[in-house]
């Protein structure tokens, strides 16, 4: 023991009064307590200001570096979002969708702002209710509706459902029904960009359902230790299937989990194409310039239940009510028109323009085959050295 | 505060080749993978500045740096979630499980994402998940564990166990370079094992996955096994030659996707066939052989196949016990002498 030692605290002290001095090995000041009392986090839910127009309307956040074909862009990426979904009701309800339809009702306005806000380069990952960020990132309607329809032209040629598939080269992960799954995963992704030394940030959509799973906290802590621009979207839509937030976390907001974490949060009104595109932004640039993992919480409401089949027999009365008149798409077309920023003209053109593409887009996937039978057995392992898995012929017959 | 630990070492470079314990191979191969290719990275607990549990990846932090050696919080499922990521980006990450035990935390990781992301949409994950795994030292219920049984209904995932030197770097050579997700199974008894201390070639080999090997050749009965209890077959098959009785014995190395051909072949060969592994008997791998020889070899055969295995316990810690639950010499030996007889 050297003398150095005997003035810690801890075995060398031997009860003496000790001598201890802030940058002690073990952190402890002069006037160190027994124990210390940290109280939970405020139990008040964050808000953030509802803009108004002259009219006293609700409209999105005036203060933007958008410019103003951006903002007409948004406004396509959100209706292109809305209407493909409307088609796929429709192909749904033609029983041309073979499962389940999930709709982002709602919610279009975070999915969009937020990857809107992101680099060529970089990765997202999805939920189901993000399919406005999926068609941001460049994957085309046409390849969602031959998906949905199980056809062999759809990127995954029939053997996964709507968004779970990829595109790296576009920066798209599709997610997988474990959601949590998909934080390690894109931990992942930007822990192999380091050390391919890209400019690469990756963004985990996660709800408030998913972020209840270990996964989840694995994948972040791990992320945050290292300090990897890894930035989650927190899209707090008030339910998981049937269970309401109240019984998923204790937490007011979501971005409260950031603390956990030692990294900070934004929270953001979810419905506001604009603010999710301006937060977006802040947090790409903490995350990008070495600041690491960060938790972007969009408040938000989904206004379907979970599939097309969900009666919605668990939500209060009124509350889609209220949450109708918050809606992004009408609340954002507003927003351009009281501001100047376009004419109901425009918008119109806007949205013929979007119904052409999915009409051609559609069509396109309705003409393709459902996929070859025998085709289920290739692709487990790559086929040039392990043959495909097909059904054993007994006794070696044929 | 300093950065400087409280013990200064240095490991060196391993040698190419020579003669080697089980682990100084698979150290040898993952070293000389990390040279050759500049995407192939370590990732898992205590692998860096400690060289991680069992010493495999001793030294190759100051080699190759923090940023290829990475060293992580107790989550198998930001190891193996990460892994996958990365593969993804093109890079061929090895990630370590300290003890097969503690794959468990990563059994969806591996099972639905790392299994299915080629099936799904032709991603392939070319990553190795590796660790030890096995009985027989004393470590109880939770650092005993074989996994494989726990893996083989999950169609995606490649499993490797090898049984000598010699294999143990080819096999994970070949897993490094692999295109497909591979579990690799180092029985953790075999790692200084004297007995497998051999002169392993100085230029680059692998062995190829899938491909099972001849350890003996014999014609009155056949033991397939693999992992360590190749060992335990071979000293039963020594002890009935004495006796008279000629065994074969199959070394699996590959355990998904088997090689059904050898399997096959051996048991057409010598028409009697004992299965030992491990891993309980229930539910175990020798469930899956027995019924590949029944359904295709069943002419051929003059008795039942036999399985030899762990009881179905948990792995107990006490001596007695866990000789008790292991499968040993003598009950390959009295079941090798049943078949033989019947």
């Amino acid at each position: 023991m050297t003398a150095k030692t005997s003035t810690r605290t801890g075995k060398g002290a031997k009860g003496k009064a000790k001598e201890t001095s802030a940058n002690d090995s073990d952190g402890r000041g002069a006037n160190a307590q027994p124990f210390v009392f940290l109280p939970p986090p405020s139990a008040e839910a964050l808000s953030v200001a509802d803009p108004l127009n002259e009219q006293g309307e609700l409209v999105c956040t005036a203060e933007t570096t958008l410019a103003p074909e951006q903002l007409l862009e948004l406004y396509r990426w959100l209706q292109l979002t809305r209407l493909v979904e409307e088609r796929l009701v429709n192909l749904y309800r033609q029983t041309k969708v073979v499962g389940g339809v999930f709709r982002s009702l709602g919610q279009e306005a975070t999915a969009v702002g937020t990857a809107y806000a992101l680099a060529p380069g970089d990765f997202i990952s999805p939920l189901i209710r993000d399919l406005g960020a999926v068609l941001v990132k460049g994957i085309r309607p046409r390849d969602i509706f031959a998906q949905y329809m199980a056809k062999a032209w759809g990127p995954s040629e029939g053997r996964d459902l709507n968004i779970h598939f990829g595109d790296v080269g576009k920066g798209f992960i599709g997610p997988i029904s474990h959601l949590g799954d998909m934080i390690p995963v894109m931990t992942g992704i930007v822990l192999a960009a380091r050390m391919q030394k890209k400019d690469t940030l990756a963004v985990a959509y996660i709800g408030d359902g998913g972020m209840s799973t270990g996964a989840f906290h694995e994948g972040l802590n791990f992320a945050a230790v290292q300090r990897l621009p890894l930035v989650i979207v927190a899209e707090h839509n008030w339910y998981a299937y049937s269970t309401p937030t109240s019984k998923q976390t204790a937490v007011a907001n979501l971005a409260d989990k950031a603390a956990g974490y030692g990294i900070p949060g934004y929270v953001v009104d979810g419905n506001d194409v604009v603010a999710c595109y301006e937060v977006m932004k802040r947090a790409t640039e903490f995350a990008r310039g070495g600041g690491g993992a960060v938790i972007v919480e969009a408040k938000t409401y989904r206004r379907k239940g979970h599939a097309e089949h969900d009666d919605q027999r668990y939500i209060p009365e009124g509350e889609l009510e209220h949450w109708e008149r918050r809606d992004p798409v009408d609340r954002y077309q507003r927003h351009l028109i009281s501001n100047g920023h376009a004419t109901q003209e425009k918008l119109d053109e806007i949205t013929a323009s979007v119904r052409r593409e999915i009409e051609e887009d559609s069509a396109w996937a309705e003409s393709s085959p459902l996929p070859d039978a025998e085709k289920a057995a290739y692709n487990v392992f790559d086929n040039s050295i392990v043959p495909p898995a097909f059904r054993p012929k007994l006794f070696g017959g044929n | 505060m300093s950065t400087a630990t409280r013990k200064e070492h240095k490991s060196n470079r391993p040698a190419r080749g020579g003669i080697v314990t089980f682990v100084e191979a698979i150290r040898q191969g993952i070293w000389e993978e990390m040279e050759r290719d500049a995407s192939v990275f370590l990732i898992g607990e205590d692998v860096g500045a400690y060289g991680g549990a069992f010493k495999v990846t001793d030294g190759l932090l100051d080699e190759f740096g923090d940023e290829r050696v990475v060293d992580t919080p107790i989550s198998e499922a930001a190891i193996v979630g990460a892994a996958c990521g990365a593969a993804l980006m093109g890079m061929r990450p090895v990630a370590e499980f300290q003890f097969i035990d503690f794959i468990s935390p990563a059994f969806d990781m591996l099972t639905n994402y790392a299994a299915k992301c080629r099936y799904r949409w032709g991603a392939g994950i070319a990553a190795v998940f590796r660790g030890p795994c096995g009985a027989g030292v004393h470590s109880g219920p939770f650092h005993s564990l074989n996994a494989e049984s726990f893996f083989l209904n999950t169609a995606g995932l490649k499993m490797v166990e090898p049984s000598t030197a010699y294999d143990a770097k080819g096999l994970i050579k070949a897993a490094i370079r692999d295109p497909d997700p591979v579990l690799f199974f180092e029985h953790k008894k075999l790692y200084r094992l004297p007995r497998l201390r051999e002169e392993i070639p100085e230029e680059d080999f692998i062995v190829e996955i899938g491909k099972a090997r001849t350890r003996r050749e014999g014609r009155d009965l056949s033991i397939i096994t693999f992992g360590a209890q190749v060992l335990t077959a071979l000293d039963a098959a020594e002890e009935l030659e004495r006796e008279g009785l000629d065994v074969e014995v199959i070394d699996l190395r590959t355990l998904a996707p088997m090689d059904r051909e050898a399997i096959l072949t051996s048991a057409r060969k010598t028409s009697k066939v004992l299965i030992l592994h491990e891993a309980s008997r229930t539910g175990g791998i020798g469930g899956e052989i027995a019924a590949t020889v029944a359904e295709e070899a069943f002419e051929w055969l003059d008795a039942p196949v036999v399985r030899v295995a762990s009881t179905d316990t948990p792995v107990p810690y006490s001596p007695p016990l866990e000789e008790y639950h292991l499968p040993q010499v003598k009950d390959v030996l009295e079941a090798a002498r049943k078949l033989a007889a019947y």
